[in-house]
C-alpha cells in the first residue's frame, strides 16, 4: 500500500526533516517496501492548524501530524502533559507518556497514534530582563494555550493571544512585551532580531505534537505489516521527534547568540522557584475545570505523569 | 415569481444586514481592546476567539446575500460576445455549478456539525463551542444553494432581472 | 488515467469553466472536489472542502479584509475619499492622468498599511474609482491603475508575501521587509510613467481639467486633512507600535464612522446599504480564498507543480538563465494560480536550487514578490481585477485586463531592473542590517 502523509510544516522544518521523512523511511525499511509513505509538506494536502486531527479522522490523508493545542479537536488527557513545570527536556516527557499511554489512548478513539512528543520547555521572549514574577506584573506577553495565558496570569502578567506570524512585528512595535515560546519557535521567526532578553529555565510548559494515523488505513493493513509498523513508531517516532526538537533547540541558541542583539538568560535555581511557587494554584484550578467539563479524572493522569 | 423572488431578495437582505452589525460589533471590539490595553493595561482575553467565530459566521450569514446578487467574481470576456440566448444558457451552468458546490459544502458542514458536538470541538481559550458555528456555515451555504436554485428559476422563466443586481448606485455613492 | 493526465484535464476544465461566466471560487472548489474525488475519494474531497473553509473563514491574518473594506466604504459615504480627490485634482488634476497618478500614490502609502494586495485595491478602489468616473477618466484605464497600484501591498512592508518566504526559506522578515521598500518606491515610479505615457497617447482616457487657483487649491487640501489625519494616524499607529495592523484598521472604522457622524453624512439607508456591500465584498474574497485551497491539494496530488519545477530543473543551463526560467515559471503560474498556493508550492522547490546558484534568498525573495504581484493581474486569473471589476460591474473584465497591459509592462520592466541591479533591494538592508 502507499499511504499518504499530510503535514503543514515546511520542507526545511525539524519535523518534517526529522519526523515525517525519518517515518516514512524507517516505515518501509522495516515492511520490506509493503508499505510505502509519500510526504506531502507545506499543507499542500491542507493548510493551516485548526483541521489537522480532522484531516486524518475523514481521510483527507493516512497519516497527519498537527499540535494538540492549535487543533480544534480536543485531545484533552494530552494537552495535561503542558501543565507547567513537569518536565526538563522532551526526551524525559516522551518517556513518561509512553509508560502510561493507556491513559492518553482515550483521546485517540478514531485515529491509530503514531507518534506524541513535546518541544523543548517554553522560554520566555522579551524586551527587557526579567529575574522573578514581579518583573512581569502587567506586561502584555503572548501565550498560545489556555494553559499558557493560565501561567502568565499566575505571573502577573497579562496573556494575549495573536498568530504566530504576527509576533515578530508585534514584539517590534511594542504592541507586546514578549511571547511565552519554545526556543526553536523564537529563532523559527526570528524574534531575536527584535527582542533584547530569552530567559530560560522557567518552570513552563511544553508544547505536545502528534502523528496519528486514519483508523480505515490502520485496520486495512494485515497484523503482520502492523507490527512491523510499530516497531519503529509510537515510542521510537516520538524519541525522534524529541531529539529532532533538542538539536533545533541548540541551533536556536547558536543563532540567537549570533545575532548580538539577544542576551540569553539562565535563571538560578532560586530565581526558578519564585517563578514556581504561584503555578500550584492554578494547576489545581485547570485540572477541576477538566474533571468537571470532560468527565474523566483529570487528576488522576497528572498524578502519573507528575511523579 | 414576483413574490418569491421578493421573498428570497428580503430574507438575504436580512441576513446581509445582521451580518454587517455583527461586523461592525466586531470593529468594537477590536477597537475597545485597543483602549483597555493603553488606559486599563489589560485585554480582552480571548478577543480573538470571539473575532474569529464572529468573522466566519458574518461570512456565511451573507453568502446568500452575496450568491443571489450575482456579487461574485467571474470572468465575462468571453460572455459578452454570446448572444441572449447563449448568455442565459451560460448563466444556468454558472448557478448549477455554484448551487452543486453549495449544497456540498452544506451537507458536509451539517455532518461536521454533529461530529464537532459529539466530540466537543471548542476554540482554545474562550471555549467557544464550534457545533453552532458549523451550524452557521451550513445553513449559509444551503441558503445561498437555495438562492442559485431560485435564480436557476428566474432563468428559466426569464425572470431573472427580479433580482435586485449590484447596481452601480450600490457602489459607494 | 495517470494522476498526471487528471490534473492537466482538471486544469482544462478549469479554464473553460472560468471562460463560462462560473464565479472563480466555485469553479476552483469545483474542479478541486471532482479531482480529489477521482484521486481518492468522495469522503476525502468533502472532508477538504470542509476543513479549509474552516480553517480560512477563522484565519486572523484575513481578517483585516472586512475592517479595511467597511472603513473605504464609510469614507466614501461621508465625503473623505471625494475631499481627498479634489485635493488631488486641484494639485495635479489639470495634468494628463493627474488622478491616475494620484491613485497611485494613495495605493503606495496605503500599502504602507496593509500587508495584503487584496485588500489594498479593495480600499483604494472603493475611494479612487467613483471619483476617476466623476472626472471622465475611462474606466478600463481607471480600474487598471487600481488593479496594479493595490499589487503594491505585498512589496511595500507590511507584506504578507514577505513574511510567507521568510517562514517558507527560514530568513528574516525584517531583512525583507526593508528589502522591499525600494523596489516598492521603484515600481511606483514606473507605474507613474506609464501613466504618463497611456494619457498623452490616448487624451481621451485621462482628460486634464483646469488649473485652479491657489486659493482653491488651499481650500481644497483643507478639506481632505480629515482622510489624511485618519491615514496617516492609522499608519503612522502601527510604525509608532501604537497597534497591530488589525486594530489600526478597526481605529480606522471607528475615526471614519465618527467623521461620518459629525457631518450627518450617515442615514439608517445608507448604512444599511453600506453594511450590505462590505459583508457582500467579504464574501466574494473569502470565497476566492477558499476555491483556490480547495483546488491546491488536487493540483499538488496529481503531481503538476512538482513535474513543472522538475522539469525545470533538469534542463542544461547556467545561473542567470536558470534564474530566469524560474521566474518565468512563476509568472506563467501566476497567470492561473493563487499568489500565496504558488508561493508555498513552489518555493520549496526551487529555494535549494536558487542557494546552490548562489543567489542572494533576500533578492531571490524580493523578485518572488514581483512575480506574485504579476500573476495578480494577469488574465485568466488576477485576484486584484477581479475585486477591483466586482466594484464596478459594469465594466467588461477585457476592458481592465487590456488597460493592465501597460503596467504588467511595467512590472516586467522593473524586474529586469532589479536583475540588472540587484542593489536596489540589498543596499537597505545591508546598510541597516551590519
Ligand atoms: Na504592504
Ligand atoms: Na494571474
Amino acid at each position: 500500500a502507499e499511504w499518504t502523509y499530510a503535514h503543514y510544516n515546511q520542507p526545511t522544518h525539524e519535523l518534517h526533516l526529522g519526523v515525517a521523512l525519518e517515518m516514512a523511511q524507517d516505515v518501509e525499511e522495516a515492511t520490506d517496501g509493503e508499505l510505502t509513505i509519500r510526504v506531502f509538506p507545506s499543507g499542500e494536502l491542507g493548510a493551516g492548524p485548526a483541521q489537522q486531527y480532522t484531516r486524518a479522522l475523514d481521510g483527507i490523508a493516512d497519516v497527519t501530524q498537527g499540535l494538540v493545542a492549535s487543533d480544534t479537536f480536543p485531545l484533552p488527557r494530552t494537552m495535561l502533559m503542558e501543565l507547567p513545570n513537569l518536565f526538563d527536556t522532551p526526551q524525559e516527557a516522551v518517556d513518561v507518556l509512553w509508560e502510561n499511554i493507556e491513559l492518553f489512548e482515550p483521546d485517540f478513539q478514531g485515529t491509530k497514534v503514531m507518534a506524541l512528543f513535546p518541544n523543548n520547555p517554553a522560554a520566555l521572549v522579551l524586551n527587557r530582563p526579567v529575574s522573578s514574577p514581579a518583573d512581569l506584573e502587567g506586561l502584555n506577553i503572548r501565550a498560545s494555550s489556555a494553559i499558557g495565558a493560565g501561567i502568565m496570569e499566575a505571573w502577573g502578567a497579562t496573556p494575549v493571544t495573536m498568530p504566530a506570524g504576527d509576533l515578530y512585528n508585534a514584539l517590534q512595535t511594542g504592541v507586546i512585551d514578549g511571547a511565552l515560546i519554545g526556543i526553536d519557535g523564537i529563532n523559527a521567526y526570528r524574534l531575536q532580531e527584535v527582542a533584547s532578553h530569552v530567559i530560560t529555565n522557567i518552570p513552563g510548559n511544553i508544547t505536545m505534537f502528534y502523528v496519528v494515523a486514519n483508523r480505515d488505513s490502520w485496520d486495512g493493513l494485515s497484523e503482520d505489516v502492523q507490527a512491523e509498523v510499530l516497531e519503529v513508531t509510537e515510542h521510537a517516532l516520538s524519541m525522534k521527534g524529541a531529539d529532532a526538537f533538542t538539536v533545533s533547540g541548540e541551533e536556536a541558541i547558536e543563532a540567537i547568540n549570533a545575532s548580538g542583539n539577544t542576551e540569553i538568560v539562565e535563571l538560578t535555581a532560586e530565581q526558578r522557584a519564585l517563578f514556581a511557587e504561584p503555578l500550584p494554584a492554578m494547576v489545581e484550578n485547570y485540572l477541576d475545570q477538566v474533571s468537571a467539563a470532560e468527565g474523566f479524572d483529570a487528576q488522576e493522569i497528572y498524578t502519573a505523569i507528575s511523579q | 415569481m414576483v413574490r418569491f423572488a421578493s421573498v428570497l431578495s428580503a430574507l438575504n437582505a436580512a441576513l446581509a444586514l445582521l451580518a454587517g452589525f455583527l461586523l461592525v460589533s466586531l470593529v468594537g471590539l477590536t477597537a475597545v481592546n485597543v483602549i483597555l490595553r493603553y488606559f486599563f493595561s489589560s485585554a480582552v482575553f480571548g478577543a480573538f476567539d470571539l473575532l474569529q467565530a464572529g468573522v466566519a459566521t458574518v461570512i456565511f450569514l451573507a453568502m446568500p446575500y452575496c450568491t443571489w446578487r450575482d456579487g461574485h467574481v467571474a470572468v465575462d470576456i468571453a460572455y459578452n460576445l454570446f448572444s441572449k440566448i447563449v448568455q442565459r444558457c451560460v448563466l444556468a451552468m454558472s448557478d448549477l455549478i455554484s448551487g452543486t458546490v453549495l449544497g456540498l459544502l452544506a451537507y458536509r458542514s451539517a455532518t461536521a456539525m454533529v461530529s464537532a458536538f459529539n466530540y466537543g470541538e471548542r476554540s482554545s481559550l474562550l471555549g467557544i463551542p464550534f457545533a453552532p458555528l458549523w451550524g452557521f456555515i451550513a445553513f449559509g451555504a444551503a441558503l445561498g444553494a437555495v438562492s442559485c436554485a431560485g435564480r436557476l428559476l428566474l432563468n428559466a422563466t426569464n425572470n431573472l432581472h427580479l433580482v435586485p443586481g449590484t447596481s452601480e448606485e450600490e457602489i459607494v455613492q | 488515467m495517470s494522476a498526471f493526465t487528471i490534473g492537466l484535464i482538471g486544469i482544462a476544465v478549469l479554464f473553460a469553466l472560468l471562460a463560462l461566466r462560473t464565479p472563480v471560487g466555485f469553479a476552483m472548489a469545483a474542479v478541486g472536489l471532482a479531482g480529489i474525488t477521482i484521486l481518492q475519494n468522495e469522503r476525502a474531497a468533502l472532508a477538504t472542502f470542509s476543513t479549509e473553509t474552516f480553517e480560512l473563514a477563522l484565519k486572523l491574518d484575513l481578517i483585516i479584509i472586512p475592517f479595511f473594506v467597511l472603513m473605504g466604504n464609510l469614507a466614501g459615504v461621508s465625503g473623505l475619499s471625494r475631499n481627498l480627490y479634489d485635493a488631488a485634482y486641484a494639485w495635479i488634476g489639470h495634468r494628463r492622468g493627474g488622478l491616475a497618478s494620484a491613485t497611485i500614490l494613495g495605493c503606495t502609502g496605503f500599502s504602507a498599511l496593509s500587508g495584503s494586495s487584496v485588500a489594498s485595491a479593495v480600499t483604494m478602489g472603493q475611494v479612487a474609482l467613483p471619483e476617476m468616473r466623476r472626472y471622465k477618466y475611462d474606466e478600463g484605464f481607471s480600474a487598471a491603475s487600481v488593479a496594479a497600484g493595490g499589487t503594491l501591498g505585498i512589496l511595500i512592508p507590511p507584506s504578507t508575501g514577505f513574511v510567507l518566504y521568510a517562514l517558507l526559506t527560514e530568513q528574516s522578515i525584517g531583512q525583507l521587509f526593508v528589502a522591499g521598500i525600494l523596489p516598492g518606491i521603484l515600481l511606483m515610479g514606473l507605474f507613474l510613467v506609464t501613466i504618463a505615457i497611456v494619457a498623452s497617447l490616448r487624451p481621451s482616457v485621462a482628460p486634464s481639467g483646469e488649473r485652479l487657483t491657489s486659493q482653491e487649491r488651499r481650500s481644497a487640501t483643507l478639506k481632505a486633512l480629515p482622510f489624511l489625519l485618519v491615514v496617516v494616524g492609522t499608519v503612522g499607529g502601527i510604525y509608532a507600535g501604537i497597534f497591530t495592523p488589525m486594530e489600526s484598521a478597526a481605529i480606522g472604522v471607528v475615526a471614519t464612522l465618527a467623521i461620518a457622524l459629525w457631518r450627518r453624512s450617515l442615514t439608517p439607508s445608507n448604512f444599511s446599504r453600506i453594511v450590505r456591500q462590505t459583508v457582500s465584498t467579504t464574501v466574494m474574497c473569502y470565497t476566492i480564498i477558499i476555491g483556490a485551497n480547495v483546488l491546491n491539494p488536487f493540483l499538488a496530488r496529481s503531481g503538476l507543480t512538482s513535474w513543472v519545477s522538475e522539469t525545470v530543473l533538469s534542463l542544461p543551463m547556467g545561473a542567470t538563465a536558470t534564474l530566469l526560467l524560474i521566474l518565468l515559471v512563476f509568472v506563467l503560474l501566476g497567470t492561473f494560480m493563487e499568489g500565496f498556493a504558488m508561493l508555498v508550492l513552489l518555493v520549496p522547490i526551487f529555494f535549494p536550487v536558487i542557494m546552490a546558484l548562489g543567489v542572494d534568498p533576500i533578492f531571490f525573495g524580493v523578485l518572488v514578490v514581483i512575480a506574485l504581484e504579476i500573476g495578480l493581474i494577469t488574465p485568466p486569473v488576477g485576484i486584484n481585477v477581479f475585486v477591483v471589476k466586482a466594484l464596478v460591474p459594469h465594466v467588461a473584465s477585457t476592458r481592465i485586463f487590456l488597460g493592465i497591459l501597460p503596467f504588467v509592462v511595467a512590472m516586467l520592466i522593473g524586474m529586469g531592473l532589479l536583475l540588472l541591479f540587484p542593489q536596489i533591494a540589498l543596499f537597505l538592508p545591508s546598510t541597516m542590517f551590519r
